[in-house]
């Protein structure tokens, strides 16, 4: 979206810092983008791809840009992005925001990209840059990473600090890390992560992270001896598309192949509580009469205080609220679609955002009762309950990426998912993976056995494919899902 | 004639800082005389025929054809009847499947290189972050209007 005018300067100065003997990691002179819902103080925007944002100042770096910096990597951008992370419409064009325009996946430039870290997924398979920092309240790191082929690591809700990135729930949260392979991705991972006084969230990592990073996990395929995976199979399995099925079966059996024990059928119990059969849907409770059991109860009214609270600490502008982001939605209809049906890229409107107005940000009762409902389903009844295998716990469980509710479950616990490429489907072109996760905190098993399994899939017909470029010279809006 | 961005990046940075670093008290221009004005290293495009790419592919542009290997020379004479030697003989044209190339960096494969990779090549001296971040630039300026629809430019205030 943005190119930072002082990247030749840093650049030259890691140099610069190299000839003297100094190389701080190995992210050193190395360039990365962030989504433009990251705060960056220096001469580059933070929008979320807003016009309304445009001109406002941050009152300083997000925590995990300045440890980026501080890592010698070099920021050259922001990265586009699905406006407001995809929070304010329900009916929208995947990757689109009125600043950066329309992101397209250098797969297939006509279909849904993946979103809503778009940008930064898209611009590191296209090879613009080495890899890029995203965020994921729900699917948006690890949903773009899978469409485009990459890797893509969404940490436990807490790891990485949130500060100075604009929010969407503090309850989900989360900024992890795309690149093409799953080193580069950890490299990242273990620059981010930490405790920082402005996220209390972090606080609780404390004791339950390694202290030199996650890097010293990466493995390689003989990690799979031994190794025990769940497949979840009518929680999620069952809803793949039978292309990818066929593909990721007999992916499973490679596995098995390589001394991994794979036990089929570890279900969640709150499976037909939490997955909608019909797709992804974060309303799925009130789609069943019971607006006290939906993931969406929570977010509309965090959303509605924690977006206030961002913008309380933004200089040089007059939005200070929810009301007055859609007020200029609504001024500026022509640019950002705040009216249904004047955007081609905002069909809807921009009624997430009313949806979220409309509570007021009132913790009432039925929010806390869905708060306490979602996150003890997914965890409790969910993933902890699928580990557990009735008393012969599995390490990771193995999910369809794909199936976007298998990481939604994960999303509402605020657990770890990662995702690793393995083929592009036959219709769309565009990129599919196999995910897994684990309990909170678990990243150093999903680091080990992901990068195992990325290293299972070398020299088979799996693996990060290139981009085809599939109908570049086509400039469809909106993007159909 | 082009030079290679590198040394017109290099020669950018002298630039750049005695323009940042006193901007209360600019130094007083003096009259430009052959003698005193400044010979930088960029390229010198001084006329038409230098600043013209009379091929921009495969880099500046996305060719939508190129040459059909495919089809094997010895048929195509055949074609012609025995003896008869081929003149001027036009290669048939396909739909080209691979668009967007990346240009190698300084004769390195930046396409697909990992982190570590690009660490070995800068312990080695063999490429610089300015070099690598100079080639992405390339490759962003080559695939950006496609995969981002660019309302506005932002490169970097090179003349502040």
């Amino acid at each position: 979206m943005e190119l930072n005018p002082d990247y030749l300067q840093i650049a030259a100065t890691l140099d610069r810092e190299r000839a003297r003997g100094k190389v701080r990691g190995p992210l050193h002179g190395i360039p990365f983008l962030v989504k433009d819902n990251i705060g960056t103080k220096d001469k580059m925007e933070t929008t979320a791809g807003s016009w309304s944002l445009l001109g406002s100042v941050v009152p300083r770096d997000a925590h995990v840009v300045t440890q980026l910096r501080d890592a010698g990597a070099v920021l050259l951008g922001k990265a586009t992005l699905s406006e407001w992370a995809d929070m304010r419409s329900n009916d929208y064009s995947e990757g689109f925001s009125a600043r950066g325009g329309q992101a397209r996946s250098p797969y297939n430039l006509v279909v849904n990209p993946g979103g809503s870290s778009t940008g930064s997924a898209t611009s590191v398979a296209a090879n613009q840059v080495a890899f890029a920092i995203g965020t994921e309240t729900d699917g948006s790191v690890i949903n773009p990473a899978m469409r485009n082929s990459l890797v893509g690591i969404k940490p436990t809700v807490g790891l990485t600090s949130r500060a100075g990135v604009i929010p969407e729930t503090s309850h989900q949260d989360s900024i992890g890390t795309l690149a093409r392979t799953f080193r580069d991705a950890v490299y990242a991972l273990d620059a981010i992560y930490g405790v920082d006084k402005r996220d209390n969230y972090t606080l609780a990592q404390t004791g339950r992270v390694p202290t030199n990073g996650y890097s010293q996990f990466l493995a390689t395929k003989s990690a799979l001896k031994g190794a025990r995976f769940g497949v979840p199979w009518s929680s999620f399995w069952h809803l793949s598309s039978p292309g990818q099925l066929t593909e990721l079966t007999a992916l499973i059996s490679h596995l098995e192949s390589l001394g991994a024990t794979v036990v089929n059928g570890t279900e969640f119990p709150s499976a037909p509580l939490l997955v909608d059969p019909n797709g992804w849907n974060w309303d799925y409770g009130t789609t069943r009469g019971y607006a006290n059991e939906s993931e969406y109860t929570v977010v509309k009214v965090d959303f509605y205080n924690d977006i206030a609270a961002y913008l309380a600490d933004l200089s040089n502008t007059d939005i200070r609220s929810l009301q007055d982001i859609v007020d200029y939605n609504i001024a500026n209809a022509g640019s950002e679609g705040g009216l249904p049906g004047v955007h081609p890229a905002f069909a809807s409107g921009q009624d997430g955002f009313l949806a979220s107005l409309a509570t007021g940000g009132v913790q009432d009762e039925t929010y806390w009762q869905a708060l306490g409902f979602i996150q003890k389903q997914s965890r409790d009844q969910g993933i902890d309950w699928a580990l557990y295998n009735h008393g012969e716990p599995v390490d990771a469980l193995l999910i369809p990426p794909d199936v976007a509710q298998s990481v939604q479950v994960a999303a509402m616990a605020g657990y770890p998912v990662v995702t690793v490429p393995v083929g592009l489907d036959e219709g769309s072109g565009m990129g599919y993976g196999i995910g897994l996760t684990a309990s909170a905190w678990e990243e150093q098993k999903l680091v080990k056995l992901g990068s195992a399994i990325e290293d299972a899939l070398k020299g088979t017909r799996w693996g990060r494919k290139a981009p085809g470029w599939r109908s570049y010279k086509e400039r469809i809006i909106p993007v159909p899902f | 004639m082009r030079t290679s961005l590198f040394a017109a990046a290099a020669a950018f940075l002298p630039l750049l800082h005695p323009a940042l670093a006193d901007e209360t008290s600019p130094a007083p221009t003096p009259e430009a005389t052959p003698e005193t004005i400044p010979i930088s290293e960029i390229a010198i495009l001084d006329n038409s025929t230098a600043q013209v790419i009379e091929n921009p592919f495969p880099y500046e542009f996305p060719a939508l054809w190129i040459e059909d290997d495919t089809v094997p020379t010895v048929a195509r004479r055949y074609a012609h009847g025995k003896g008869c030697a081929v003149k001027n003989e036009k290669r048939t044209k396909r739909r080209n499947d691979d668009p967007f190339p990346m240009q190698s960096c300084n004769g390195y494969k930046l396409e697909e290189a990992t982190i570590d990779q690009m660490q070995e090549w800068m312990a080695r001296g063999k490429l610089s972050s300015v070099d690598i971040v100079l080639c992405y630039i390339r490759r962003i300026q080559q695939t950006d209007d496609y995969i981002r629809y660019e309302p506005y430019h932002s490169y970097p205030e090179l003349m502040s």
